[in-house]
């Protein structure tokens, strides 16, 4: 896959649940040791090149490259560290869990994700599967270099991978998910040569046998046994008739035929491209660089001056430019820089951030007093002011999400969201890495939004601008398409891959699936749904 | 065609442990920005006070940045030119293994390409990655929205107003077994692709016609001309006539 998404993060995967704030400063402090050896790595290069200016062009990739190995192997050590006193409180245990700060199982889950984000984040801005199996066998998980891993959302505990595995894009492969409220851990384990299409999602406890392949789009459910060398596919999964063979077989007599039948046809093949009917999508163009100016210029501001008259002042003449580490820690004054200096980092990164957030709050309320947001259906060609202001304010909600959902503090986009637009998302609501709307939102207290799909808008020649309404204690699992519209009632849970309709309404206390959504009808209370899993779990 | 014929599945690659043109690439891109930077720095010192300088400290950074990865795309290109004057890239079923001279030069393209789109990722204006995919062979006119969504290396064509949904993926290759199948996929014009949905190799689609959220489309399909299609894999819902208000409450 060479082209990915911009708004979102692939790779391994971290929840966002955060059962108790007091888990930032725990993060807050991997943070700041993994960084102590990357210093020293800076100064090592320093003394190397001796301020020889040809030496310093010629090494700086080389010392960017070693730099963001140091990161990794820091980053993952420190948090392997933290991990293995936090299991010493309490180990990690498999089953079904309430979804609470008491249950301690799930305050540990949470601890556990955000001791490992920092590692994580990082490994992610690579796109090398190399990385991603490195930092999963640091944390100790059986992995191969050999799989390609880097291309879906795979959980980091509680997984065994063989060899040659093959992840589509967009997939889940979780360990832990989300349902009705309770909290469900169980191993996954995939084996060899095994292939998974893109966006499909593996649920906690699948063992899937080596050499099978399963469709796009395919849902596995829990604790479910897929047996090796065939193929499924389906939501959820189900066995076809023929088996890998006969799979290449179909492929070769079938597709050929088809081929050449579609490239026969004198319109198909006509491919040049036509210049008639042009109409720029990219409008507004000089506006939107000016009003990105803007924001870049002043949320840049401050942290880079303020960096910048460290570095030269403090970090330079008493850090850097010490003969030999050991003069470093020898004076109070250059250790005290060398400690400081991590700390300074964050904080310069979290002043740009809340100023991106101040400055798009500003510049919202201008476009919006100048004309209000508006729902409705609009047409591009009609020249009409609200279809062209809402491109206007997307783009200034489009950079701040970008920037947050990118940085490594992801839980700010709630409370960013519900200061910029008008969204409102609720007290104790987790929301993943998803792509969510940015206006025109409304999200009550205790959800759970998976790697899901919030679509304030839907594209159909016209441009369709509808309120979504989330009730409380509401879970949406991965790969959903929530609809422009759609209006779901309080403790509903949607599960993984279905779509709701336009204008879709999701009633009390119920489980939806498929697509279009369905519901579950033979369920007496919520209660013995989660009976049943956790039955099957006992197996 | 029905779901038991044929499975579609993914299209990544296995991993080929290959980070040492990456780092040529850095390495050959930094050289010629510091050099312009330097002569700048150095013009502009003698003329405007220092403080001036260090005030728009930001704005060169940015500006560093974006000549970097400019200098970057432009190797790339390079790379890219010679991988494809050895070996052109072909449409076919080729064995998957790295004795195969087709499947070799194709994990070579897609690791390239991949490395430079995922650095256009984190450019400050994502609007940039739309010049990085011209510049490296996948078809993407400037008035389409595809910024969500993961397209494939090559033989993608994009033709004008198409919109991809956020998270949909368009593949023109696909792993089957041993063997990896190239076909070419033709988006045309004013066609809607929904959001998490799954185009497949050898799929046509066709004049302003629509996929709705979360389907996805079989091997060689073609969608119709205004028509919505909806399913896993994709049938016809409904036909839509041109510029039609739809579903209108």
């Amino acid at each position: 896959m060479s082209s990915s998404p911009v708004s979102i993060q692939d790779g391994l995967f971290t929840t966002n649940a955060l059962a108790s704030r007091k888990f930032l400063l725990v993060y807050i402090l991997i943070i700041w040791s993994s960084i102590l050896p990357v210093l020293i790595e800076v100064f090592l290069f320093w003394a190397l090149t001796k301020e020889n200016i040809i030496f310093i062009y010629c090494l700086f990739p080389i010392n960017i490259c070693i730099g963001y190995l140091t990161l990794i192997i820091s980053s993952t050590l420190f948090s392997k560290l933290a991990l293995f006193i936090t299991n010493l409180f309490h180990k990690p245990n498999q089953g079904v869990f309430k979804m609470a700060k008491i249950d301690k199982d799930y305050y540990f889950w949470s601890l556990r994700a955000t001791i490992k984000k920092w590692p994580i984040w990082i490994g992610n801005l690579i796109p090398s599967p190399l990385i991603h199996n490195f930092i999963l066998k640091l944390f100790g998980i059986k992995t191969d270099y050999s799989n390609n891993i880097s291309r879906g959302k795979i959980d980091t505990e509680f997984i065994e991978l063989g060899s040659n595995v093959i992840i589509g894009q967009g997939c889940s492969i979780k360990s832990s998910m989300i349902v009705k409220g309770h909290l469900i851990i169980n191993k996954i384990l995939i084996g060899d040569n095994v292939v998974i299409g893109s966006n499909s999602f593996i649920a906690p406890g699948t063992h899937i046998g080596s050499n099978t392949i399963l469709g796009t789009m395919s849902v596995t459910k829990i604790n479910q046994k897929l047996e090796p060398n065939m193929i499924y596919s389906g939501n959820p999964v189900e066995k076809l008739q023929n088996n890998i063979m006969d799979q290449i077989q179909i492929y070769k007599e079938k597709e050929f035929q088809n081929y050449s039948n579609n490239f026969n046809n004198p319109i198909l093949r006509n491919t040049n491209i036509h210049k008639i009917n042009e109409k720029k999508f990219v409008k507004n163009l000089p506006l939107n660089i000016f009003t990105f100016g803007i924001i870049y210029f002043l949320a840049n501001l401050v942290p880079v001056l303020s960096l910048f008259y460290y570095f030269y002042e403090y970090f330079f003449p008493f850090y850097i430019q010490k003969p030999t580490i050991i003069h470093v820690f020898v004076d109070i004054r250059s250790s005290l820089i060398f400690l400081i200096t991590p700390f300074l980092l964050i904080v310069v990164l979290l002043i740009n951030l809340f100023t991106v957030i101040l400055i798009s709050k500003i510049l919202y309320k201008i476009f919006q007093f100048k004309n209000p947001a508006k729902e409705g259906i609009f047409h591009w060609n009609d020249k009409n002011p609200d279809f062209n202001n809402y491109f206007k304010r997307s783009f200034i909600l489009r950079y701040a999400k970008w920037k947050i959902q990118k940085s490594p503090f992801p839980w700010l986009i709630k409370p960013a969201f519900n200061l910029i637009g008008n969204c409102q998302f609720g007290k104790n609501t987790v929301i993943e890495d998803c792509f969510i709307g940015k206006e025109f939102l409304k999200i009550g207290s205790n959800s759970y939004l998976g790697k899901a799909l919030l679509a304030n808008h839907l594209w159909d020649r016209n441009l369709t601008i509808k309120r979504i309404i989330i009730g409380d204690n509401v879970e949406i699992s991965d790969n959903c398409c929530i609809a422009p519209g759609t209006v779901i009632d309080n403790n509903v849970t949607v599960l993984p891959l279905s779509v709701t309709s336009k204008y879709g309404k999701l009633s009390f206390n119920s489980v939806y699936y498929h697509s279009p959504s369905k519901k579950i009808e033979d369920l007496d209370s919520n209660y013995r749904f989660i009976h049943k899993i956790g039955d099957n779990h006992v197996k | 065609m029905s779901n038991s014929d044929i499975i579609v599945t993914t299209n990544s690659v296995t991993p080929y442990r290959l980070l040492s043109p990456h780092i040529i690439l850095i390495w050959l891109s930094i050289f010629p920005t510091s050099l312009i930077f330097m002569f700048f720095f150095n013009f502009f010192s003698s003329l405007i006070p220092m403080i001036i300088i260090i005030g728009f400290l930001p704005v060169s950074i940015v500006l560093y940045y974006g000549i970097f990865i400019l200098f970057l795309l432009f190797f790339s290109k390079l790379f890219l030119i010679i991988i494809n004057l050895i070996h052109r890239p072909k449409e076919g079923f080729f064995m998957r293994s790295l004795n195969d001279k087709d499947y070799l030069f194709y994990v070579l393209r897609k690791n390239l390409k991949g490395f430079i789109l995922k650095i256009y990722n984190y450019f400050p204006l994502p609007w940039a990655k739309l010049l990085a995919l011209r510049t490296l062979d996948i078809k993407v006119p400037y008035n389409s929205g595809v910024l969500d969504s993961y397209i494939d290396s090559d033989f993608v064509i994009i033709k004008n107003n198409v919109i991809l949904g956020e998270g949909s993926i368009i593949m023109s290759s696909m792993i089957v077994g041993d063997f990896l199948l190239i076909r070419r996929v033709i988006l045309k014009e004013g066609c809607t692709i929904g959001a998490l949905s799954v185009i497949s190799p050898g799929t046509i689609v066709e004049k302003g016609a629509i996929l709705g959220m979360g389907s996805f489309t079989t091997i060689n399909q073609c969608l119709k001309e205004h028509t919505i299609h909806i399913g896993r894999p994709a049938k016809v819902l409904k036909e839509t006539k041109n510029n039609l208000v739809l579903n209108q409450k």
